[in-house]
């Protein structure tokens, strides 16, 4: 009976918690994008390393929701299979047919630098997002349900623990539009990066294979004004 | 002791490619191949050194096959983007195509035909000294080309001289070579492409003359021709097309004037498991034939993309092409990669294949890049 009246309160105060601040779900979300994402343009040096110790470094520019090019630096093997994203296109570039391909989603969803992708993802504006009260065991945190309001979104759901401190994001649940778990990832070391506390390192686990993990670590980042001209399809090399 | 001397040519150009290195963020590959064929016992043996400083990149490669060496500017281009605008000069390989296997529209190169079907296509493409320029608003893409000097294709070798045209400094405006891509990226995931290039034939059709000297015969044509690719899902469709009208065909030991068309469509698709197949038909129509093939692709990466093993099959539909194309990567290490490959060709007395049938080879090289 103890129990239920906790939980019934903790419920109750939960739900009070975001009126209290008076912010909704999208002011939130909107927050948590600008700690994770310094501009609207801008380029990072990601590394990824992978449970079996291979590390990949990769160098991201980005501009806007939906653009970004990513290079890969090491391991130097793959360097010059450079990956362009427009919305939910991907072009990469074949060095030795000296062209850039197509991709489907699976071979976007595969391989080291689609980890480095989930660090660039901005959440406002791609997703519709509400503050979910199912989870009452963390008060100090906001629980935020977000879902593809466009097509063709790696992941259509996302379920975010965010700290209702300074909103940082604690961790994350990529899923599909059913709801099935496809990665999780754990935000932590935060420090200060392009003038503002970031976190800087994303622990990334594959919900379907529990042994594939991964850590992304921001090695540096900068804010930049990029041309479009350099997000173009006909245009990578 | 060709190949020594190549080895020794290359390792002394390491020291400045470290350098170069250390001097600045470069990018830089040494590449070391070896090619045996079975038509004739010849070895082959080639370095590749590719060097990129932005906005600079250059590519230079050695071969040697006894007993000649030939050393071949592969790029130099200097690159400026600004907000619409891309701006590329310098020597450069241009690549139009969606499909895979042959690259029908990619037409700004000429092509090295001494070896054209094995290499990798960037190899069997010549670079050309050109202007590429590229203006970008949103999903529109506006390309226009210029190459003022034309270059030839480097032709097989044969018993009687060629007689080849000069393409001259001096003869800019008159010979060269201008061409547009205009590409639209739709919001339903179409990229749609039209191209126009006004060139000088790519394909090769020689005339006997009396004097028993080949005469190779060269002609400024338009080509028209249409290139997409949609994302489906996990399918991904392609198709390229493209039309030489009044282009020069060989008969016989002549020639004779008509529009070639020739198109590739096809798909592919990746498993969750990373399975990767591709389909495609081929159609090739000119004044004297039509040709019909298949082709099929499958890619499949094990132990973290450690070990790649790939395979590409081309079938003739109403020839008896056919060529089969095994490949194995191993990524040795973060740097270093081994790559062997099998050309296994038959050919009928029809097709394209038929002046390469016996021609098996085995192709392996050595990848190292800083």
């Amino acid at each position: 009976m103890k129990n239920i009246i906790i939980f019934i309160l903790a419920i109750i105060t939960y739900a009070q918690a975001a009126k209290a601040t008076g912010l909704s779900a999208d002011q939130i979300v909107k927050k948590v994008d600008d700690i994770r994402n310094p501009s609207e343009s801008y380029i990072m040096k990601v590394e990824v390393v992978s449970t079996d110790q291979q590390k990949s470094v990769f160098d991201v520019a980005i501009r806007g929701n939906d653009k970004t090019l990513i290079k890969t630096i090491e391991p130097s093997r793959d360097r010059g299979r450079n990956l362009l994203m427009l919305d939910e296109d991907m072009w990469a570039y074949i060095p030795n047919l000296g062209r850039a391909v197509r991709i489907s989603l699976n071979q976007k969803l595969s391989g080291q630098a689609a980890n480095g992708d989930i660090s660039r993802m901005r959440w406002s504006g791609d997703y519709d997002a509400k503050i979910a009260q199912e989870d009452a065991s963390v008060l100090n945190q906001w629980v935020i349900m977000l879902s593809a309001n466009k097509k063709g979104l790696t992941y259509e759901k996302i379920k975010a623990w965010v700290d209702k401190k300074n909103f940082h994001p604690i961790r994350v649940e990529f899923m599909t539009p059913a709801g099935k778990i496809l990665k999780k990832a754990t935000y932590g070391n935060y420090r200060e990066l392009a003038g503002k506390i970031r976190p800087n390192e994303i622990a990334i686990e594959d919900a379907v294979r529990p042994s594939d993990r991964s850590v992304i670590r921001i090695l540096s980042m900068e804010v930049k004004e990029l041309p479009a001209s350099l997000f173009n399809q006909n245009n990578l090399k | 002791m060709n190949h020594k001397k190549l080895i020794c040519i290359l390792l002394i150009t390491l020291p400045i490619q470290i350098y170069y290195q250390a001097l600045a963020s470069a990018s830089l590959k040494f590449e070391l191949g070896n090619q045996f064929r079975s038509k004739n016992d010849s070895m082959l043996l080639y370095g590749l050194t590719e060097a990129e400083y932005a906005p600079i990149k250059a590519a230079v490669r050695i071969f040697a096959e006894n007993p000649r060496y030939k050393l071949s500017l592969r790029e130099l281009t200097f690159s400026n983007n600004s907000e619409f605008l891309n701006v590329d000069i310098g020597f450069m390989h241009v690549a139009w195509g969606e499909t895979f296997g042959f690259n029908i529209v990619d037409l700004i190169n000429p092509r090295d035909y001494s070896d054209p079907l094995f290499l990798e296509s960037i190899w069997v493409k010549l670079p050309v000294f050109a202007l590429n320029m590229k203006y970008i608003s949103g999903s529109l893409t506006i390309q226009g080309i210029v190459i003022p000097v034309p270059r030839h294709n480097i032709l097989p070798e044969t018993d009687l001289p060629v007689d080849l045209r000069d393409f001259n400094i001096e003869d800019i405006g008159h010979d060269s070579e201008v061409g547009a891509k205009i590409n639209y990226l739709f919001d339903s995931g179409l990229d749609l492409g039209f191209i126009y290039f006004y060139h000088w034939n790519r394909n090769i059709v020689l005339e006997l003359k009396q004097d028993r000297r080949l005469n190779l015969i060269e002609d400024r044509i338009h080509s028209l021709g249409v290139t997409a690719s949609h994302l489906a899902g996990n399918y991904v469709f392609r198709a390229d097309s493209i039309m030489h009208i009044d282009q020069p065909a060989q008969v016989g030991f002549g020639f004779q004037h008509g529009t070639n068309w020739q198109t590739i469509l096809g798909a592919d698709t990746t498993s969750e498991t990373q399975w990767t197949l591709g389909a495609q038909y081929h159609m090739d129509r000119s004044v004297t034939d039509t040709f019909h093939w298949t082709s099929v692709r499958l890619r499949k990466p094990f132990f973290s993309e450690a070990i790649v093993v790939e395979t590409f099959l081309f079938r003739g539909l109403n020839n008896k092409d056919t060529w089969l194309q095994p490949q194995l990567t191993w990524n040795i290490s973060a740097s270093t990669s081994l790559i062997a490959r099998l050309d296994l060709l038959v050919a009928g007395d029809a097709g394209i294949l038929p002046s390469f049938k016996d021609s098996d080879r085995a192709f392996a090289w050595f990848s190292y890049k800083f």
